[in-house]
C-alpha cells in the first residue's frame, strides 16, 4: 500500500527522475565500500612484505583482511554499484518510471546494511569459510530481502512494456538481477538453517565434497551470471549514450553473446576443482566450458566495438574519459576467459592452480573489467566538470588505476606462475610443496619482489580511487557553478536532443525481452542445479572413506571441532589447502585425496591457494607446534604466516589438534 | 533542412528525429554536409525511385555460406543496403511493416506505396547471384491480402553468422570442436579412485598413476591393509598405536621387502631378536605388540600388504617392490 501512495505522488515525474535519488544512494554507498575494500586489500598485501607489521590484532589478521576486502569489493562496491547503475539505466532504457521506488529504497537499506554487516562479521571472526560466501547467515538473510526487493523493482519496470524493441542492455540487466537472486539463494542455502533450527532440531545441510562443488559454481556464477552479465548490461546502456545515440539495436551478435554468457560461464565453475577430489568428468565439463566461454565474451566485445566504430567523434568532452574507461574494461573483459582457460586446462592449471594466479584472475575481473565499467558510469553521471582541473583529476585517476592494476595483476599472475613452476620442477630436489621445502616457493615468490610490486600496485590503485571519491564529491557538492551545471540534463545529448526519444519500433520482429529473460533464468538456474546435484549421485562423493571415518570426523565440542572452527574463523584456507592431487606438484604430500575423504565435513576446506604448504597429512610430515603459530619466523625466517599470538592458549591448542590431526 | 526532413518523414513514415540522426551519421561517415544529404533524400532520389518490378523478383534469399564476407560496419542501424544518399532499405521496410500493422493493411500494399518492391522480392538484384540457391516453393510470397498481417513471414532470413567478423564465425566452429576433442581424447588425471600414493614415472617425471601401477597385488594388499592394519597404522599410513609408514619410514626400517614380510608374518611376540629392521628398533618399543599374521593371512596376502605399504606410503617403485616382495609375474619356469 505504501508503495502505491508514493507511486501516486510521483505521477508527474519523468522516468529518469523516478530513480534519480535511488541511483544516487547506491552510487555513494558503493564508493564508500570501494574505498574501504581497496584499503583493506592493500593492507592485506603488506602481509607478504612485512608479516609482523599487523601483529597482535585479530581484526587485521591476513586471513580475515583478505576475505573482508574482497567481500566489500565484490558485494559492497561492485554489486551495489551495478545495481545503482541499473536503477539509473532502466527508466531511461524503457521510458517507464521505476516500479515501486519505495521498495527499491528499502531494499537499498537492506543491501547496504547486509553487505556492511557481512564484511564486518568476517573481520570480527564470524566467517563461514567458503570463499565469496563468508558472510554470516544473518547478513545473508538481510541481503536476500534486499535483493528480492531490488529485483522486483527492476524486473517489473523492464517487464512493464512489451510493445517495443528492447535494447540488449535490458536483456542483460533483467537476466542478471534474476540470476543474482537465484545465485544468492542457492549459494547461501545455509542461511536457511537460521530459520530451520527454529522448526527442526537437525538443520538440513549439504555435506562433503558437494559443498565444494556448489561453492565453485557459485563463484563462477557471481562473476559470470552477475558481474559479467550486469556489467555487459551497463556497457550496452552506456556505450551508445557516450557517443550520443539513444541505444544500440539488438544485433545477432548481442543475442549470441547474451545467451552464450548465460550458458557458458556458470559451467566453468568446476574447472576450479581440477586435480582435487571431484570426478574427472566434472572437471572436464568445466574445462570444456572454459574454452567455450571465449566465444560469447569475444562476441560481446566485438559487437560493442563494432557498434561504436565510426562514432567516436560524436563523444562529448565530458564523456571522453568514460569512453576510455569503457574500452579498458572491454580489454580486460576479453582477457578474462583467456586467464580462466589457463587455470582450467589440466596442463597449465596443474602449474598455476592453487597459486597467486587464482587471486590475480579474481583481481582482473573484480577490480579490472567490471570496476572499469562502473568507473565509466560514475564519470558519466557525475555533473559534468570540464574545467582543466577536473580533466587533470580524470587523467590521474586513469593512470593510477591502470598502472596500479597492471602492477598488482602482473605480480599476482606471473608470481603465481613462478611458484607453480617451482613446485612442478621441485620433484628432483625433494618435496618443495610442503614443510621446510616450501622455502623455495617463498624464495621464488617473494625474493623476486613480486610481493612488493603487488603491494605498491594495490596502494597506487587505492590512491586512484581516493581521487575518484574526491572527484565525485566535488562534482556533486562543491563545484562552483553547481546550479548551472545541474541544469544540464544528462539525458540530452550534445545537440540538445532527448536521447530517450523512441526509435522506430517494429514489434513484429522483436522477441519479448521478458520471455528471453525468463527462459534464460530458467535455463541457467536449472542447469546450475543439475550440475551441482549430479555429483551427489556418484557414490564416491557421499560415501565416507576409511580416512574420513578414521580422522576427518569432528564430533561437536571435540578439540578438533573447535580447532576447525578457529581454522575457518581465521581464514587459514586462503593460504593453506587440504587437497592432494594426482599431480607432480603434490608429490610427497601423502595419499591422493578422494571425494569420500571429506564426507563428514561442511563446508569442505579444500583451500584456495598455497601461500603456505598444503596441510593434509601434516602429522606425517612432522606436524606443527604452538611456537610456530605464535612466532612463525622464529623457526622459519622465510615464513609469511601471520603471528597468531592474539589467540588464547586454549584456542592455539585446539587449532594445533585440528591441523596436526588432518589426514 | 527541417522542411526536407519533414517531407521525407511524411513520404516514408519514418520519424523525423530518427531521420535526422541517420542523416547526421551518414553525412559524417561520408564526409558530406548534412543539409545536402537531406536535400538529396527529399529530392526523391531514394524513396520515390521506381520500385523493382515484381516480375524481376530475385529468388528469396536463403542463408548464404558463412564464409561470405560480413559487412565491416556492424553499427547500430540495420546494415545499409543502398548507396550514398539513400535511406537504408531495411529501415524503410521495418517502418512499412509497422505502418501496415498499425493501419491493418497488407504489407505489400504499404511497401508499394512507399516505393519499395513487395515483400519477397528484394529491392536490389543480388550481387552474388551464383552463390544463392533457388528458393523452395513454400517460401514464395503469398498474394497480397491473402494473409492477415500477423502472419507476415519474418523479414529477410540472414546467414547464420551475419554481422560476425570472419575470424569470430570460424572460432564458433573451431572452439566447440576443440572442446569436444579435448573431452574425448585429452588424458584425465590419473585415476585415484582408491586411497593411493602418487606414482611418478621415473623417466618422464610425470605423474602417472596413484594406485601403484594397477598391480592386482597392490589392490589385494590395499584391501588386506584396510581390513587388518588401519586400526593401528591409520588409513593413510601416518601411524597411530603402531609406527608410521610415511615420510620414508617404512623403507628405512625394511630396506629389503623380505625383512618386511618376515616381520608381518612372525610378529613381535615370537620375534627371535631384541630388535628388528635395519634401524635396530626395539621389538616392543611402542609398548604395543605387533601381531604375527601367519595362519591368518596367506603368504601372498602378507607379501601384498607389504607391497602396498611400501608403495602407497613409502613411495617405493611399484615394479621393483613387486619383484622384491616375491610377487611379480610367474617366470614360466
Amino acid at each position: 500500500m505504501t508503495a502505491d501512495v508514493s507511486h501516486d505522488n510521483q505521477v508527474a515525474e519523468s522516468p529518469a527522475a523516478s530513480s534519480q535519488s535511488i541511483a544516487r544512494y547506491h552510487l555513494w554507498a558503493s564508493l564508500v565500500f570501494l574505498i574501504v575494500g581497496v584499503s583493506l586489500l592493500a593492507l592485506a598485501s603488506v602481509q607478504f612484505v612485512s608479516p609482523d607489521l599487523l601483529k597482535g590484532s585479530g581484526w587485521l589478521s591476513y586471513g580475515r583482511l583478505r576475505p573482508a576486502a574482497i567481500h566489500f569489493l565484490l558485494y559492497g562496491w561492485l554489486t551495489i554499484g551495478l545495481i545503482g547503475a541499473m536503477y539509473y539505466a532502466v527508466p531511461r532504457l524503457t521510458g517507464e518510471r521505476l516500479t515501486d521506488p519505495l521498495v527499491a529504497k528499502i531494499s537499498f537499506g537492506f543491501l547496504a546494511v547486509g553487505y556492511a554487516f557481512g564484511g564486518i562479521g568476517i573481520l570480527a571472526g564470524s566467517s563461514e569459510g567458503v570463499r565469496y560466501l563468508e558472510a554470516p547467515p544473518a547478513a545473508d538473510l538481510l541481503v536476500l530481502v534486499g535483493l528480492a526487493g531490488m529485483a522486483h523493482s527492476i524486473a517489473r519496470t523492464i517487464a512493464r512494456r512489451n510493445d517495443r524493441e528492447r535494447s540488449p542492455a535490458e536483456w542483460f540487466i533483467l537476466a542478471s538481477v534474476l540470476w543474482l537472486v537465484g545465485l544468492h539463494f542457492i549459494g547461501n542455502l545455509n542461511m536457511l538453517t537460521v530459520l530451520a533450527t527454529v522448526f527442526y532440531s537437525q538443520p538440513p545441510a549439504l555435506h562433503g565434497i558437494n559443498t565444494a562443488v556448489l561453492a565453485a559454481f557459485y563463484r563462477a556464477g557471481i562473476i559470470g551470471l552477475w558481474g559479467a552479465t550486469a556489467g555487459a548490461g551497463i556497457v550496452y546502456f552506456l556505450a551508445p549514450r557516450l557517443v550520443g545515440l539513444a541505444r544500440f539495436k539488438p544485433t545477432r551478435m548481442s543475442v549470441v553473446g547474451f545467451w552464450g554468457l548465460g550458458i557458458a560461464w556458470v559451467f566453468t565453475g568446476s574447472a576450479e576443482l581440477t586435480y582435487t577430489a571431484v570426478p574427472d568428468w566434472l572437471e572436464t565439463i568445466g574445462i570444456m566450458f572454459s574454452m567455450a566461454l571465449l566465444l560469447p565474451v569475444a562476441t560481446i566485445v566485438v559487437d560493442v566495438l563494432g557498434s561504436l566504430k565510426g562514432q567516436r567523434s560524436e563523444v562529448a568532452a565530458k564523456d571522453r574519459y568514460s569512453l576510455n574507461l569503457l574500452y579498458v574494461g572491454l580489454a580486460l573483459f576479453a582477457a578474462l576467459p583467456v586467464l580462466n582457460l589457463t587455470s582450467a586446462l589440466r596442463a597449465s592449471g596443474g602449474i598455476v592452480g592453487f597459486t597467486d594466479w587464482v587471486y590475480g584472475v579474481e583481481l582482473v575481473a573484480i577490480l579490472g573489467a567490471f570496476s572499469a565499467w562502473l568507473f565509466a558510469y560514475v564519470f558519466h553521471v557525475a555533473p559534468p566538470m570540464v574545467t582543466p582541473d577536473a580533466l587533470r583529476v580524470q587523467r590521474w585517476h586513469g593512470w593510477l588505476t591502470v598502472v596500479g592494476l597492471a602492477a598488482a595483476g602482473f605480480a599476482m599472475l606471473i608470481g603465481g606462475m613462478v611458484s607453480g613452476l617451482t613446485w612442478a620442477g621441485g620433484d628432483a630436489a625433494g618435496v618443495v610443496a610442503a614443510g621446510d621445502g616450501f622455502e623455495s616457493t617463498a624464495d621464488a615468490m617473494w625474493n623476486f619482489g613480486f610481493a612488493i610490486v603487488r603491494m605498491v600496485g594495490l596502494m597506487v590503485f587505492a590512491a586512484g580511487q581516493a581521487l575518484l571519491l574526491s572527484y565525485a564529491a566535488t562534482a556533486w557538492f562543491v563545484a562552483d557553478d553547481r546550479a548551472s551545471v545541474l541544469a544540464i540534463d544528462p539525458d540530452l545529448d550534445a545537440a540538445g536532443q532527448d536521447v530517450n526519444a523512441e526509435l522506430a519500433v517494429d514489434p513484429a520482429t522483436t522477441p519479448s525481452g521478458l520471455r528471453v529473460g525468463t527462459i534464460a533464468l530458467a535455463a541457467g538456474i536449472g542447469a546450475f542445479f543439475m550440475v551441482v546435484m549430479l555429483p551427489s549421485f556418484e557414490a564416491d562423493a557421499a560415501t565416507p572413506t576409511l580416512l574420513a571415518d578414521d580422522s576427518r570426523i569432528y564430533p561437536e565440542n571435540s578439540d578438533t571441532a573447535i580447532g576447525r572452527d578457529i581454522y575457518i574463523r581465521e581464514g587459514c584456507m586462503f593460504c593453506h589447502t587440504q587437497s592432494v592431487g594426482p599431480i607432480v606438484t603434490d608429490l610427497g604430500l601423502g595419499p591422493v585425496s578422494e571425494p569420500g575423504d571429506y564426507a563428514h565435513e561442511s563446508p569442505v576446506l579444500l583451500g584456495v591457494a598455497r601461500m603456505g604448504p598444503d596441510l593434509s597429512h601434516l602429522a606425517a610430515r612432522g606436524g606443527t607446534l604452538v611456537d610456530h603459530l605464535k612466532d612463525p619466523r622464529a623457526d622459519r625466517p622465510w615464513s609469511t604466516m601471520p603471528s597468531y599470538d592474539y589467540l588464547s592458549n586454549a584456542d592455539l591448542e585446539a587449532l594445533l589438534a585440528y591441523v596436526n590431526g588432518l589426514k | 533542412m527541417d522542411e526536407h526532413l519533414n517531407q521525407v518523414s511524411e513520404e516514408t513514415g519514418v520519424p523525423a528525429d530518427l531521420l535526422e540522426r541517420a542523416a547526421r551519421a551518414r553525412a559524417q561517415s561520408q564526409g558530406v554536409a548534412v543539409d545536402a544529404l537531406v536535400a538529396g533524400w527529399a529530392g526523391g532520389e531514394a524513396p520515390t525511385s521506381a520500385p523493382a518490378a515484381p516480375a524481376e523478383a530475385a529468388p528469396a534469399e536463403v542463408p548464404a555460406a558463412p564464409t561470405e564476407p560480413p559487412p565491416a560496419d556492424v553499427a547500430s542501424d540495420a546494415p545499409a543496403s543502398g548507396g550514398a544518399g539513400k535511406l537504408p532499405e531495411a529501415l524503410l521496410r521495418r517502418s512499412a511493416a509497422a505502418k501496415a500493422k498499425r493501419e491493418g493493411r497488407p504489407l505489400d500494399e504499404v511497401l508499394v506505396e512507399m516505393g519499395l518492391s513487395p515483400e519477397g522480392a528484394t529491392g536490389e538484384a543480388p550481387a552474388e547471384a551464383p552463390a544463392r540457391a533457388p528458393a523452395p516453393a513454400a517460401e514464395t510470397p503469398p498474394a497480397a491480402g491473402d494473409q492477415p498481417p500477423e502472419e507476415e513471414p519474418e523479414p529477410e532470413p540472414q546467414p547464420v553468422f551475419a554481422g560476425f567478423p570472419r575470424w569470430l564465425a570460424a572460432a564458433f566452429i573451431v572452439i566447440p570442436m576443440v572442446a569436444l576433442l579435448y573431452a574425448g581424447f585429452a588424458p584425465n588425471g590419473p585415476d585415484c579412485g582408491t586411497s593411493g600414493q602418487l606414482a611418478i614415472n621415473p623417466v618422464s617425471g610425470e605423474a602417472e598413476s596413484c594406485d601403484g601401477g594397477g598391480s592386482p597385488f597392490f589392490s589385494l594388499g590395499q584391501s588386506v591393509y584396510e581390513a587388518q592394519c588401519v586400526s593401528c597404522h591409520s588409513a593413510d599410513g601416518s601411524g597411530g598405536v603402531g609406527p608410521a609408514f610415511t615420510g620414508g619410514a617404512v623403507l628405512n626400517t625394511f630396506a629389503a621387502c623380505s625383512d618386511h614380510v618376515n616381520w608381518v608374518t612372525i610378529g613381535s611376540n615370537n620375534w627371535p631378536d631384541p630388535t628388528y629392521g635395519d634401524t635396530g628398533k626395539p621389538v616392543l618399543g611402542t609398548g604395543v605388540a605387533m601381531p604375527g599374521y601367519e595362519g591368518n593371512l596367506s603368504a601372498e596376502e602378507i607379501a601384498s600388504v607389504a607391497l602396498y605399504e611400501r608403495v602407497a606410503f613409502g613411495g617405493g617403485d611399484p615394479i621393483e617392490e613387486e619383484a622384491a616382495c616375491g610377487l611379480g609375474e610367474p617366470t614360466g619356469g
